[in-house]
C-alpha cells in the first residue's frame, strides 16, 4: 500500500504503522473536513468501497458514499458532527455505497477533532465493514453445526453401507432365481422391485450423506480441468442417454490446469449434471451443456439445462435434505455447495423456464497455499 | 439351466464382507462369468500371482490393505490386469479412477452396471 498519500493529507503526523495496523485490522478510516468533504481515505476504506483514494478525496462524503435512502438522515448527522453542530454520540450504524453500486453495512465510530485550518479534518470516522463478517459468521455457524452432526451421522452411515449392499445383492439374486422359477407371478415380481428400489434409495441417501458430511480435508493438487469434466461426463453418459438429454461440452484444452481437489470437484459436477439431466428428463428431453474455462483469478464451470427451471429460486435449495424430486435425497446441491465453499468459491444460479444455469467459480489460490506460478495456468 | 459354455471372463472379487463376496460371486456366475474371491488385499495379490484373471473387482475400504493400495500394487505387479473399484463414495470412486482404476461402480452394486463395466474393460484389454 502507498502510505505516502496518507501523509500528504491532514493527518500527516499519524504514525505510518498505525495506519498500516488499521488497514490490516480492516478498520475503515475516513476523515471529513468541517464541510463534510473527504480529506482522508484509508486503504481499508478503498478496499471496502472499491474507490481509489484519488476519486474520493475532495468529494462530499454524503453525496458519494451514502446510499440514496439514507443520505438525508445519515449524511446530515455526519455533516452536523463534522462541523461541530452536534456532539458525536454513540456508534453510527450506517450503510455505504460502493463504486459498483453495492450497499455495504458499516458501523462507524465518530471522533471529533478540534476545528483547525479550512480543509483540515474535523471528524474521523472509524468504521467496521460487517457485511462479509455477517455472511461469514452465518456460514461458519452452519459449517460448525453440520460438522458436529456430520461426524456422528457419518459414523452411522458408514456402518449402514455394507448391510445395504448385501441386501441389495441378495435381493438381486432372489430376483434372478425367481425369474427362472416356474411360480413367477407379477405381484411377487413387483414386490421384489419395490424392495430393490427402496434399498437403492436408502443407499443413495447414505452415500450422498457421506459425501456431504464426512469431515475430510481437501486434497489440493494440480489437475486438468478438462479431465475432471470428462470424468464427470463419462459417469453420467448412461443416465443422459436413458433420459433423452443431449450433452454438449465446451471444455478448455487438456493442458489447462487448476489447483483443486479433483475428486471433490468432479463430485460437485456430477451432482449438477445429474440434476440437469433429471430436469431435462422432466421436460421430456432437451440439452445439457457443460462449459469450463480458466480466467485470470478463477476457474469457471457452468452446467446449463433446458429443463423447466428452479421453481422457486428463493427456496433453500442448497440445504441438506431439501428436494423437490419424489425420489431425491436432497443432498445433491448441498454437496455442490459444500465442495465449492471448501474451495472458497461461489455457486451462482440463474433460472427461468427453459434455461437453468449453475455457475461455479473456484478461485485460483486458496488461503495458505502459496504457489510460485500463480497456481493455475493455461499454457 | 445348462452350464454357460465358454466363460464371459474370469473375475476376481475382493471384498472383506463375506455376504458381498458370496453374493457377487453367485451373481457373476449366473451371468456367465467365472468368479473367484479374496477377502482382502494381500490374499488378492496372492490369487493374482497364482491364477489368470481378466479383471479384478475390488472394494475400497478393507482391513489389512485398502482398495487404493491394492490398486497401486496391482498396477506395478500386473499392469495389464484391469481393476474395477466399488465404493459407496462418489469421491472415493473419483480418487480410484485417478489412481488408474479401469472403471468404477457405486455401491450398492447394480448388477447390470457391473457386468457392463466388466465386459467393457475385458473388451478393451483384448482389443489392445
Amino acid at each position: 500500500m502507498d502510505m505516502k498519500r496518507h501523509e500528504e493529507t491532514s493527518h500527516g503526523h499519524a504514525p505510518r504503522r498505525l495506519m498500516e495496523g488499521l488497514d490490516l485490522a480492516g478498520v475503515l478510516v475516513v476523515g471529513l473536513d468541517a464541510s463534510g468533504f473527504v480529506r482522508l481515505f484509508s486503504g481499508a476504506a478503498e478496499q471496502s468501497t472499491g474507490y481509489e483514494r484519488e476519486e474520493v478525496l475532495g468529494a462530499r462524503f454524503a453525496d458519494l458514499l451514502i446510499p440514496e435512502p439514507q443520505r438525508v438522515m445519515q449524511g446530515g448527522l455526519i455533516e452536523d458532527i463534522a462541523c461541530g453542530r452536534r456532539e458525536a454520540g454513540e456508534e453510527i450504524d450506517g450503510a455505504i455505497l460502493t463504486r459498483g453500486g453495492e450497499v455495504r453495512q458499516v458501523r462507524w465510530l465518530a471522533i471529533q477533532a478540534p476545528p483547525g485550518r479550512p480543509g483540515e479534518v474535523t471528524l474521523f470516522l472509524l468504521g467496521q465493514d460487517h457485511t462479509d463478517r455477517r455472511a461469514r459468521e452465518t456460514r461458519a455457524r452452519r459449517i460448525e453445526k453440520l460438522a458436529a452432526a456430520g461426524s456422528l451421522v457419518a459414523g452411522l452411515a458408514h456402518e449402514l453401507r455394507n448391510p445395504l449392499n448385501n441386501a441389495h445383492l441378495h435381493v438381486t439374486l432372489l430376483e434372478r432365481a425367481f425369474k427362472r422359477s416356474s411360480s413367477a407371478d407379477e405381484d411377487t415380481a413387483s414386490a421384489l422391485k419395490v424392495v430393490q428400489g427402496e434399498i437403492r434409495r436408502l443407499s443413495q441417501l447414505v452415500s450422498d450423506f457421506l459425501d456431504f458430511a464426512r469431515p475430510q480435508p481437501l486434497e489440493i493438487r494440480e489437475a486438468s480441468l478438462r479431465a475432471i469434466c470428462e470424468r464427470a461426463l463419462a459417469r453420467v453418459a448412461h443416465q443422459a442417454e436413458r433420459s433423452g438429454a443431449a450433452i454438449h461440452a465446451e471444455l478448455p484444452p487438456a493442458e489447462a490446469t487448476v489447483e483443486v481437489d479433483p475428486g471433490k470437484v468432479e463430485l460437485a459436477l456430477l451432482n449438477l449434471l445429474r440434476n440437469a439431466i433429471d430436469a431435462v428428463a422432466e421436460a421430456g428431453g432437451g440439452a445439457v451443456t457443460l462449459r469450463a474455462a480458466l480466467g485470470p483469478d478463477a476457474a469457471r464451470i457452468e452446467v446449463e439445462d433446458t429443463g423447466p427451471g428452479v421453481h422457486d429460486t428463493e427456496a433453500p435449495i442448497f440445504d441438506p435434505f431439501y428436494s423437490t424430486k419424489p425420489s431425491g435425497t436432497g443432498m445433491g446441491l448441498a454437496i455442490v455447495q459444500r465442495v465449492v465453499s471448501d474451495h472458497d468459491g461461489v455457486v451462482e444460479l440463474e433460472s427461468r423456464p427453459g434455461r437453468t444455469l449453475f455457475r461455479l467459480r473456484l478461485p485460483s489460490s486458496l488461503p495458505g497455499r502459496a504457489s510460485p506460478d500463480g497456481g493455475r495456468r493455461a499454457s | 439351466m445348462s452350464e454357460p459354455a465358454p466363460s464371459r471372463g474370469r473375475v476376481l472379487v475382493v471384498d472383506d464382507e463375506a455376504f458381498t463376496r458370496r453374493g457377487l460371486q453367485k451373481l457373476l456366475e449366473l451371468e456367465g462369468f467365472s468368479a473367484d474371491v479374496a477377502e482382502d488385499g494381500p490374499s488378492a495379490l496372492r490369487r493374482v500371482a497364482e491364477g489368470a484373471f481378466d479383471v479384478v473387482v475390488t472394494d475400497l475400504r478393507m482391513p489389512n490393505m485398502d482398495g487404493l493400495t491394492l490398486l497401486s500394487r496391482l498396477r506395478e505387479e500386473a499392469p495389464d490386469l484391469p481393476v474395477i473399484v466399488m465404493s459407496v463414495f462418489g469421491a472415493g470412486v473419483a480418487r480410484a479412477r485417478e489412481a488408474g482404476a479401469a472403471a468404477s461402480v457405486l455401491k450398492p452394486v447394480d448388477l447390470d452396471a457391473l457386468t457392463g463395466a466388466i465386459d467393457d474393460v475385458i473388451r478393451q484389454k483384448r482389443g489392445g
